[in-house]
C-alpha cells in the first residue's frame, strides 16, 4: 500500500496502541546520544521518523516529538539498560529509510536495524519511505491508517 | 531503539552499533557515524572521510 503525502503525517491506530511516521523534507543529522558517545545519523529526504506509542495515550505529544526530531532535529537521548526513568516514557522514536515494528524486541537492538518497539496489535508493519510518500507493507487486519495533515499538526 | 514488555524502554548497546569513524572535511569534526548517509552533526555537510 502506498500512501502519497509530503509534509503530513501517517497515523497507524489499533485499539489500544497508534504509531506515528512522517518523511524528512530535508538532510540533517540525527544525533543519538548514549551515557559516554554520540552518534549521528545522516538523514535525508525519503528517510522517516516514526514515533510508536506502545500504551497509547495521546497522539498531540507524540505529534510534537516527531516534529522535535524531524523539523527542529532535536537529538535523542537513550537511556542505559534498566535506568529508573524508563518506565515514564510513553513514547519511541525511530528513524531512517526502513522502519519495522516489533512487539518481541529482545534487549540489544540498536536504530542500524530500523526497528521501533510496539504494542502486539500492530507488530510486524514494514514502513518504508519514498519521495512521494511512505509503503506500508504487512498492515495487520484491523488496523485502521489516516493522514494528520500538516496545517493540523 | 528497542522496548521490551511492561514499560517501554530504550536501549542502545554500543558493542552492536555499527559507527564508523568519520572526519567533516569542511569544519574538521570527528564523530561516530551510523548508516548509509554519513553527514557532520556540527555543519552538516556531507563532505566526510572515514577515518
Amino acid at each position: 500500500m502506498n500512501v502519497p503525502f509530503s509534509r503530513d503525517v501517517l497515523r497507524l491506530s489499533g485499539t489500544h496502541s497508534f504509531l506515528l511516521a512522517a518523511s524528512v523534507p530535508e538532510p540533517f543529522s540525527l544525533c543519538i546520544e548514549t551515557n559516554d558517545a554520540e552518534y549521528c545519523q545522516g538523514m535525508g529526504p525519503g528517510d522517516l521518523v516514526a514515533v510508536s506509542a506502545p500504551g497509547a495515550g495521546p497522539v498531540e505529544p507524540a505529534l510534537m516529538l516527531l516534529e522535535l526530531v524531524r523539523t527542529y532535529h532535536l537529538p535523542l537521548i537513550v537511556l542505559p539498560r534498566n535506568h529508573p526513568g524508563s518506565k515514564r516514557i510513553p513514547y519511541v522514536v525511530s528513524a531512517g529509510p526502513v522502519i519495522q515494528t516489533s512487539c518481541s524486541i529482545v534487549r540489544g537492538t540498536h536504530p542500524e536495524q530500523h526497528l521501533i518497539c510496539s504494542s502486539d496489535e500492530l507488530a510486524g508493519i514494514r514502513l518504508k519511505g519514498t519521495l512521494e510518500g511512505i509503503t506500508i507493507d504487512n498492515l495487520p487486519a484491523g488496523i485502521s491508517h489516516g493522514i494528520i495533515k500538516k496545517e493540523n499538526v | 531503539m528497542c522496548s521490551v514488555g511492561g514499560p517501554t524502554d530504550i536501549d542502545l548497546p554500543e558493542d552492536r552499533v555499527a559507527a564508523k569513524d568519520y572526519r567533516c572535511k569542511e569544519c574538521g569534526e570527528r564523530f561516530k557515524g551510523i548508516g548509509k548517509r554519513p553527514m557532520c552533526p556540527s555543519c552538516q555537510s556531507e563532505d566526510v572521510a572515514e577515518i
